[in-house]
């Protein structure tokens, strides 16, 4: 009982002292958390979103396999290894390595994007209470909402979302605890009356049906960019790249007993990103099947019309259950900023904001370029904690400088983290490279030039006590 | 109870499976498995909190 009460909490406990050999958790708690953390209300979009973009069956299928795939090895082989190793969470590690400071940095971006990242997951169970009041969907083209009853509802749902996160969410929690296994298997089953309704009833027909009426490649959508093999392969790998390369999940694998617990990161992958992604592209052609010129993403409207009143609490508890711990998040990445501040009223803000964020159908019809970015922006610093780990001592050089050198701010990651996003910026502009590519050549440049910025800015450590004194 | 309430829950899932599996291979009509399937998310949602552990 005591174990799954500290599994819930697992991200707050022992924030600045590593956790004990003791404490650690067994496997399956991280099989728990991955399968619970990566089956949420975004999945509806994205399974959408493909088709949209003109993905082909094949590339959807093998794309996802093989960029998923890559996304397992790099919690197992990069994230995991340091988690195991330091014990520490990212925040942390950070500070050691930046100063106070830049964690302060980080936490207003990391807070910032956490409120578009909820900002998606609102409006995704907003459409759910759209569907009984029978309220117009916004178009696949909308950047604004289209009706004043859509920004009421969107405000409501945002107002009970940041009111509970703001309470503390542990009661949601639990309750996402209880609806997960149940919402894995809606996925699933709704994907299969999906089948039905699109004519597929043996394994030939689902083949033939998904290269000819589902995923049918061709042009994209007008204003989106057209998803190649490639282009589903390095979304799948790098949607979540703020969690492994960008190294988020340190903060969680800090508990796992060995490296190897990074193959629990399968469940959420495989799915969450595999067979919820495709169930969700299955939603959406039925969607399109009974009304080819209603191209808008809403959740709500389509698991209605496969599921009924099951499908709308599908998307309702999907929303509200991964909202809430994003807003609190949020909230507490804004208020480490002024620990004064209260906690309640600021979680109160940081929803408001995603509340707003949300009333602007774009963001959501976007989301694969939104989730792109976000972890785009964050991947730097996983490469410096990568760097600072693997290479600072062997290059006879100080790890986690900043907290040796006594420093609140140590300029080179930060440096390293804003150089290689211009870079990005740059490739972009410069040479047409897309936001879904951007990550891995800015993995390698932040790594590069923090260890470059490093040998060139780092004094001796006991050099500058000796100043000091 | 808890036995009781945790046979429920696996009925209820038992339900879920079934009422798409009927659908799927043509027995019930898609309002009629629309009401299976809110019948087992009811049945999960109201007895799975009294033996699921926290």
């Amino acid at each position: 009982m005591e174990d799954k009460q500290a599994d819930s909490n697992i991200v707050i406990e022992y924030e600045r002292q590593p956790v004990p050999e003791d404490k650690t958790k067994p496997f399956r708690t991280f099989l728990g958390i991955f399968s619970s953390e990566h089956v949420a209300a975004t999945e509806l979009l994205i399974g959408s979103l493909f088709i949209a973009s003109g993905s082909s069956a094949f590339d959807v299928f093998v794309g996802l396999l093989i960029g998923n795939t890559l996304a397992v090895l790099s919690w197992t082989f990069v994230t995991a290894p340091i988690a195991v190793k330091k014990r520490l969470t990212l925040y942390y590690q950070i500070e050691k390595i930046g100063g106070t400071r830049l964690v302060g940095i980080y936490n207003l971006v990391n807070g910032a994007l956490w409120c578009f990242i909820g900002a998606a997951m609102i409006y995704v169970s907003a459409t759910a209470v759209c569907v009984p009041l029978r309220i117009e969907m916004p178009k696949l083209t909308a950047i604004g909402p289209n009706s004043i009853w859509l920004v009421i509802i969107i405000f409501a749902v945002g107002a009970v979302i940041s009111y509970v996160a703001a309470k503390g969410y542990d009661s949601v929690a639990r309750f996402a605890e209880i609806s997960a296994p149940w919402m894995i298997l809606m996925f699933i089953l709704m994907g299969i009356i999906a089948m039905v309704q699109l004519g597929m009833k043996t394994p030939s027909d689902f083949w033939e049906k998904a290269q000819t009426v589902i995923w049918k490649g061709g042009e994209p959508e007008e204003g989106y960019a057209k998803f190649t093999i490639w282009h589903v392969i390095f979304f799948s790998w790098f949607g979540n790249i703020g969690w492994h390369l960008g190294m988020g999940d340190l903060t969680l694998f800090r508990y796992a007993k060995k490296a190897s617990y990074g193959l629990a990161s399968a469940t959420g992958m495989y799915l969450g990103h595999y067979v919820a992604w495709i169930a969700c592209g299955l939603f959406y052609a039925v969607q399109l099947a009974e009304d080819p010129s209603n191209k808008g993403i809403s959740p709500g409207p389509m698991a209605n019309s496969i599921g009924g009143i099951s499908g709308i609490i599908l998307v309702l508890v999907a929303g509200w259950t991964t909202a809430n711990p994003v807003i609190y998040r949020a909230g507490l990445a804004f208020q480490s900023l002024r620990p004064k501040w209260s906690r309640f009223k600021v979680t109160l803000v940081a929803g408001l904001i995603a509340s707003f964020i949300a009333i602007f159908p774009g963001l959501c019809n976007k989301f694969l370029a939104v989730a792109a970015l976000y972890g785009l922006i964050l991947m730097p610093m996983g490469a410096v904690i990568f760097v600072d780990y693997y290479f600072m001592k062997r290059l006879k050089m100080e790890e986690f400088y900043a907290e040796k050198a006594g420093l609140s701010f140590y300029l080179p990651p930060l440096l390293a983290w804003l150089i290689a996003l211009a870079a990005c910026v740059w490739l972009n502009k410069s040479f047409g490279i897309e936001v879904f590519f951007l990550a891995l050549p800015g993995w390698f440049i932040a790594a590069v030039l923090y260890l470059v910025l490093s040998k060139i800015m780092q004094k001796p450590v006991d050099l500058i006590e000796s100043v000091k004194k | 109870m808890k036995k009781i309430l945790f046979i429920i829950s696996i009925s209820s899932i038992a339900v879920l499976v079934a009422s798409t599996l009927f659908y799927f291979f043509g027995k019930t009509g898609l309002p009629t498995t629309k009401v299976w399937l809110l019948i087992g998310t009811i049945g999960w949602f109201a007895t799975v909190p009294f033996w699921m552990k926290k």
